[in-house]
């Protein structure tokens, strides 16, 4: 039976494999790191876009509470924050419920801004973006 | 000889390999990082006018106090504070690609740029309609995001 020889390795040449593996290895964490930014970028952007629609919502609702009895409303908008019919990126829950009170009504809106999917490479992302409650008191 | 040729080609095929990923990581990197800083900025301009705008607005949230005039190219938003004697105006306007307040005395004659420069943003529009006042920012990637404040009877 013939013996096999060992296939020799050199130690500069086991060097730039393990600075190989090294590279690779960092390479991947930090195209994850950048990944996770370009994500928060995005996730921030949105955040001021629903707080600038909830607001604006919610102006709109309180303009016209006297319109609102128990309500909920339901608008769906798509990855660029323009209104879609349904199944949206994002989705906007308002919630209206108006009390009688002993001198006049009280109205309460509750506005959530919620995301359907998560950002990428961004861990439990998905889910409640924003949420308001606001209250208005109308003596008539 | 041929075994030691083929050696070499291998090592300095794998420093451009280092090269090439070293320099692809430098470049996603400073793409991302100047997309951030970007979008900093925009979220900035944009926060930082619509909130200023609409907290203005609140403060002096009378219907009748709030108008939009135009002078000379600029169209103002107007909230007049008359105290029965004096009546003084805050305008604020879109001019020079920034946003601008004056404070002056009703039927006082100014320049533009007399004006205190509030923020650094690419445009800005006001509507009143309905006792609804929209005012809409736009960023520098030219999309425009709006805010709506109810002026009060």
């Amino acid at each position: 039976m013939q013996k096999r020889e060992p296939v020799k390795i050199s130690s500069p040449f086991m060097e730039i494999i393990i600075s190989l593996g090294v590279l690779a290895i960092c390479s991947v964490i930090v195209v994850g790191v950048f990944l996770g930014a370009d994500s928060l970028r995005k996730k921030s952007t949105d955040l001021l876009t629903a707080n600038l629609i909830a607001q604006s919502e919610a102006e709109y609702i309180f303009q016209n509470a006297a319109d609102y009895q128990n309500t909920t409303i339901i608008k769906d908008y798509d990855r660029e924050w323009q209104p879609v019919s349904g199944n949206g990126e994002f989705v906007m829950i308002i919630n209206i419920s108006r009390q009688e009170t002993a001198r006049g009504f009280m109205t309460t809106g509750k506005v959530e801004i919620v995301k359907n999917t998560p950002y990428p490479y961004l861990k439990n992302s998905e889910g409640t973006l924003i949420s308001y409650e606001v209250k208005r008191y109308d003596n008539e | 000889m041929e075994n030691n040729k083929y050696n070499s080609m291998f090592l300095i095929l794998l420093y451009f390999f280092f090269i090439i990923m070293s320099m692809s990581m430098l470049l996603l990197g400073v793409q991302v990082f100047s997309g951030i800083a970007a979008t900093v900025d925009d979220n900035y301009q944009i926060r930082t006018s619509l909130s200023y705008v609409a907290t203005s607005v609140r403060q002096g949230n009378q219907k009748d106090n709030i108008f939009i005039e135009q002078y000379g190219p600029a169209k103002m938003l107007v909230i007049v504070d008359d105290n029965g004697i004096t009546a003084d105006e805050k305008r604020i306007y879109h001019y020079n690609s920034a946003l601008y307040e004056i404070n002056i005395r009703q039927g006082v004659a100014f320049k533009l740029d007399d004006g205190v420069k509030i923020v650094e943003i690419e445009d800005f529009a006001f509507d009143l309609q309905d006792g609804i006042l929209n005012i809409a920012a736009k960023n520098t990637k030219g999309i425009y995001q709006t805010l709506s404040v109810t002026l009060r009877a």
